[in-house]
């Protein structure tokens, strides 16, 4: 919403300073979102002067260049080198002086200096209209009337049009203050409030309205009243289109609107002064001096007046004419051929209200966002039809002559009643936290244009004026007085009530917490990932039970992620392309399921990602290649993290994947991305993906309970033993063979070197396990380590037929 | 070569028990065992008298002595005090860098995110998670926007079905209807959580983002309740100096509503392109929640009232750290990211 500072002034009580009406416009809901000077003239003309040239003699050293001297009303003429051919004595001329910043029409300003011009001082310019930005011949210098005063300020010749712009971010509850006048009448109420301003906002409408003629009767009959609940209008005729006054054409294009003609100006004019949209009708052009408010019969063709063709719908409202032919589409858009041309010299005057959403479904359907749609949308004071168009003829009249020719036509069926609230003092205390007097809220409410219904001893009655259809509600009352009371002046209570809740995440959001600290002392980055994927990284069987928006962004964008690796990789893929390799990343994010319609689940996962070196060489330590057991580590760290025991990994024999579970229950995967995939994300480098389903991971946290158990008192005795098995013997098979050898005193067992040689035979490994025992009863003799030992020697050699090396 | 064996045992078992209290006698133990003319050298020096077949194993027990003497010249020497890493020792180079430590970093968003809660949290919040994919009634009608509500439209929102009405969650808003439904007053929560809006991805504006909104609904619970808890958290979260401004708003859920503008900390409020040369920058909506919204959840909107509040964290993060376009933070670069590990 474009308000102009100027016009604004008009209506107000009293005179407000630009910021300081600023400061009150965001204070009371209408946000300034910038606020800047409109000048017709750019720079405003300041700083020139009117002057005479006194004396005019050819430049000694330039045919083209005149010296001359100029009275600008200074005790000294001022010498000024002029090329201008049209230069005279006597003329009176505008004059730049040394200081002065002139601002072309075309290029940057200029600010004038001491200047030596081919020998010669010149203090100053004799300006043509287009080097002050007035006009655009550089036919010379710009000669003035001879009358003209000196030293007389250009501004105040020329009489440039400066306003400040305001432009408002309206919220969409504020149709009252989609005009100047609505904007006002928000304004005086905080004057009145808070300057205790005893004047009344200045009402534009007059009762000097006079039917002059009834030469050119109209019938209006409204079909769809539901549509339309009032049209008003009114003939005038012998008018003469044309140009608009200065004055008019200054307040439009201040607010960045273009004047088209008077009448149209006038139109125009009133929409952004009281927020009522006008059509006005070349009266000649409607058959049957009739005009007939109906629906649309589908499928009509009709040229609007940008001469686009629109197929009509059956929803649009129309304005036709007496043979039922189209006119306008009502509140949106007027016809190329029923509108005022510059032949036009009877009109006839629309001044109507249309049901909102109507507007709003056929502004939509035929991109037409109209001023008069927006305005019809939010909601406009029906009250107010006839007022409006009485204050709009006159107007018509003042610009553009003509007589007005009918009865004023109100078809107006059914008369609104107004909304009455009523605030419980007590309410309005306990929903702003202050105690305001009754005597302030009627006063607010009433310069709000509220009228009091009634007033109680705890509570006050109003009917809520048209130009506010938001407001039903006491809470809505409440708003209205504490906006214009100002939100910054409810006083921060110095002490807190709070009414304690239980916080049921907080283990879960300390865990992550946790887990995400450890990872970043492991090098890891956290990412944050689009859940909104493309469904191409997908199988048939996996989109089957994806998430699939209707309306997606792009053909790339169009699914929520049925897992966590694609994005993860699109984002490695990013960085591999900018020379970053080495990464280690993770993120916690959900992934989307579905059976159906309206069956939906998400799944919470800690997806991390491993590739590349696990970090740059360095003086001490070489780079070395990341790889499967720094994933399984990470596993297990997270897992250690997390109190969980019992952790058992197994295999997918089918997909390679191995799994991670605690307690029987599967916890995480980790996956070496295959080659297919990686080269589908042109990712060269091998990458470690591990998928920890986190609601798993919670449910087997909150079945953990750590319970103090003494430290032991014995030491503990560690044994190593080096064996050769056979080269396929996974360390898997090694733990089980100890595990059936069932050795209670057995704390752990550590591999700590695997390597294969020649020497071992072809098909061999050697494998160097420690064992550490523990008796909590007492010291661990030799003989019974050694015997513990040779169990599960016996167990080798028996279950692997392995040697055991000495 | 037996004897040669168990001459070694033998030193071994002498060099196990040597002392050397002093960087001198550190000194004097390198000369006697390691030094030129060393024990060390002599013994090593018998390997020209082992037979070839023996040179193998022989090897191997040297080797092994080697290194026992070595790893208890380190001992000593570190006990003493001294050695290559003493500040005495002038080939100690202690300007190369430290061994490799990794160092990783939380996301900004999360960081952020993380801050926001916690300074919730202590004013009694709890956290409250709902679900992306919501119905028309938890993100919409239960907040008051009724069925031609513009918000609703195809343009705005990503729906997953029509009749009936599946959609990714608009604004976390839809959590607060489900702790309303599921919950008697006092209510006092925050949700934080990922929402979805159907926009050209740009600079300015992303297909998904995060909210974090907060919900506080008790008896007696007003505007200057609200004032109160948002001026606590903008201080917290910006600094004691900071300051805030309330503007009348409007959102469809509450009444009043409110936005809170904070002093743009950009330019220190003198006007620079974030504030738009106000000096205020735009932090977040509020408000007294909608009678209607209360009476939705069967909640008495004469006995109770509450406030409500929500904000992007993409916004505070952008605010906080100056972060310009919306795309880098899903972009995830890596160099991004890093910038933000000092982040508390």
């Amino acid at each position: 919403m474009t308000i102009s500072y100027n016009w604004l002034q008009e209506y107000l009580p009293e005179i407000v300073e630009p910021e300081k009406l600023s400061k009150i416009l965001t204070s009371i809901g209408l946000e300034v979102e910038s606020m800047e000077k409109y000048q017709s003239v750019k720079g405003g003309l300041d700083g020139l002067l009117i002057g005479e040239v006194l004396t005019c003699e050819q430049h000694p050293n330039a045919d083209k260049l005149r010296l001359t001297t100029v009275d600008t009303g200074a005790a000294e003429p001022l010498k000024i080198v002029c090329g201008a051919a049209n230069v005279a004595v006597g003329q009176k001329v505008v004059v730049a002086t040394v200081g002065t910043t002139i601002h072309p029409i075309s290029g940057d300003p200029l600010t004038m200096r001491v200047a030596k011009i081919r020998g010669e001082e010149s203090f100053g310019m004799i300006c043509a209209e287009d080097e002050i930005g007035i006009g655009t011949s550089h036919e010379g210098i710009l000669v003035l009337p001879q009358d003209t005063k000196v030293g007389t300020p250009a501004a105040e010749y020329f009489k440039p049009y400066n306003d400040i712009i305001y432009e408002i971010g309206l919220t969409p509850n504020r149709m009252d203050a989609m005009s100047h006048l609505g904007v006002a009448k928000d304004v005086f109420a905080y004057l009145a409030h808070h300057h205790k301003s005893k004047g009344k906002v200045k009402s534009p409408f007059v009762n000097t309205f006079k039917i002059e003629n009834k030469n050119l009767p109209v019938t209006v009959s409204v079909e769809d009243a539901e549509a339309c609940p009032r049209y008003a209008g009114v003939s005038i005729t012998g008018l003469t289109v044309k140009e608009s006054p200065e004055w008019l054409k200054n307040k439009l294009k201040a607010i960045g609107q273009r004047s088209i003609n008077n009448v149209v100006d006038i139109t125009n004019f009133i929409l952004n002064e009281t927020g009522q949209p006008l059509h006005a009708f070349d009266a000649d052009k409607i058959e049957r001096k009739s005009i007939i408010v109906k629906k649309a019969e589908p499928d009509t063709v009709f040229t609007t007046l940008d001469e686009k063709e629109r197929k009509l719908f059956a929803e649009d409202l129309l304005i036709c004419d007496g043979n039922r032919a189209p006119m306008c589409i009502a509140g949106v858009f007027g016809g190329l051929n029923s509108g005022v041309s510059a032949t036009t010299t009877n009109i006839f005057l629309e001044s109507a209200c249309f049901a909102s959403s109507g507007i709003r479904k056929t502004s939509l359907k035929h991109g037409l966002r109209t001023d008069a749609a927006t305005r019809f949308e939010k909601g406009v004071d029906i009250s107010n039809a006839v007022n409006v168009l009485k204050r709009a003829a006159l107007l018509i009249k003042e610009v553009a002559g003509g007589e007005i020719s009918s009865d004023i036509i109100d078809v107006y069926p059914a008369p609104k009643e107004k909304t009455l609230v009523s605030l419980k003092y007590q309410y309005l205390k306990k929903l702003s936290g202050k105690n305001y007097h009754p005597d302030t809220v009627m006063k607010i409410l009433v310069a709000l244009g509220f009228e009091i219904n009634r007033e109680g001893i705890d509570e006050i009655s109003v009917a809520v004026p048209f130009s506010k259809p938001d407001i039903s509600l006491p809470a809505d009352l409440v708003e209205e007085i504490i906006r214009i009371d100002g939100l910054d002046n409810i006083e921060i209570p110095t002490t807190i009530t709070i009414s304690p809740s239980v916080n049921a995440l907080g283990a879960k959001e300390a865990l992550k917490d946790k887990i995400a600290t450890y990872l970043i002392g492991q090098g890891f980055n956290e990412i944050v990932t689009n859940s909104i994927t493309n469904s191409k990284y997908f199988g048939e069987e996996v989109l089957n039970g994806t998430v699939k928006m209707m309306n997606n962004l792009s053909a790339d964008l169009d699914v929520l992620r049925p897992s966590m690796l694609e994005t993860g990789l699109e984002c490695i893929a990013y960085n591999n392309n900018r020379k970053n390799n080495n990464l280690q990343l993770f993120e916690y994010g959900k992934t989307y399921h579905t059976k159906g319609v309206g069956s939906y689940w998400e799944d919470e996962h800690l997806a991390l990602y491993i590739t590349g070196d696990n970090h740059e060489d360095t003086w001490q330590e070489k780079a070395k290649t990341v790889d499967f057991y720094r994933a399984k580590g990470i596993v297990d760290a997270i897992l250690v993290l997390s109190g969980l025991d019992k952790i058992r990994y197994t295999r997918d024999e089918e997909t390679g994947k191995i799994n991670v579970s605690s307690a029987k229950q599967n916890i995480a995967g980790i996956s070496i991305v295959d080659a297919a995939t990686l080269k589908s994300f042109s990712i060269k480098q091998a990458v470690y993906f591990i998928d920890i389903n986190y609601t798993a991971l919670q449910q087997q946290v909150a079945k953990t309970k750590i319970v103090y158990k003494e430290v032991p008192k014995f030491p503990a005795v560690q044994r190593d033993l080096s064996l050769v098995v056979a080269a396929d013997t996974t360390y898997n098979v090694l733990e089980t063979v100890v595990k059936k050898a069932n050795l209670v005193k057995l704390q752990s067992m550590r591999l700590f070197d695997v390597f294969e040689s020649d020497k071992l035979g072809a098909g061999k490994k050697s494998m160097a396990v420690n064992f550490t025992f523990l008796d909590e009863e007492k010291t661990l003799t030799d003989k019974e380590t050694d015997a513990m030992m040779s169990r599960i020697i016996q167990s080798f050699e028996k279950e692997l037929n392995a040697e055991i090396r000495k | 070569m037996e004897a040669l064996l168990q001459q070694i045992e033998k030193y071994k078992q002498e060099i196990a028990a040597a002392e050397a209290n002093t960087p001198e006698a550190v000194e004097a133990f390198r000369i006697q065992y390691l030094g030129t003319k060393g024990l060390l050298k002599t013994v090593m020096g018998e390997m020209k008298n082992v037979p070839n077949e023996h040179k193998k194993a022989f090897g191997q027990v040297l080797n092994e002595f080697k290194q026992f003497v070595e790893t208890k010249f380190e001992t000593l020497q570190q006990a003493a005090g001294g050695g290559a890493n003493s500040a005495s020792d002038k080939s100690f180079d202690w300007s190369l860098p430290g061994s490799f430590v990794p160092v990783g970093t939380r996301h900004p968003l999360t960081a952020v995110r993380n801050q926001i809660v916690s300074i919730f949290k202590t004013l009694g919040f709890a956290i409250a998670e709902g679900p992306e994919i919501e119905d028309d009634w938890h993100n919409f009608g239960a907040m008051n926007l009724p069925e031609d509500h513009p918000a609703r439209d195809m343009q705005d929102t990503f729906y997953i079905s029509q009749n009936p009405a599946w959609l990714l969650r608009t604004h976390t808003s839809s959590t607060q209807a489900r702790v309303m439904e599921s919950q008697k007053p006092p209510i006092r929560v925050i949700c934080p959580g990922r929402v979805y809006r159907n926009e050209t991805i740009s600079a300015r504006a992303h297909c998904f983002f995060h909210q974090i909104e907060g919900l506080y609904i008790d008896e007696n619970v007003s505007f200057a309740d609200l004032k109160q808890t948002l001026y606590f958290f903008v201080q917290e979260m910006f600094g004691k100096d900071v300051k805030v401004r309330f503007r009348p708003s409007y959102f469809p859920f509450t009444e009043p509503s409110a936005e809170m503008d904070i002093s743009c900390l950009i330019c220190d409020s003198k006007g620079c392109n974030v504030c738009k040369h106000t000096g205020w920058v735009e932090i977040l909506g509020s408000g007294m929640v909608h009678p209607k919204v209360l009476e939705n959840f069967g909640i008495d909107s004469n006995k109770y009232t509450g406030f409500a509040f929500g904000m992007g964290v993409e916004r505070i993060c952008q605010l906080k750290y100056q972060v310009n376009d919306l795309r880098l933070y899903s972009q995830n670069d890596v160099r991004f990211l890093k910038q933000f590990t000092g982040v508390v």
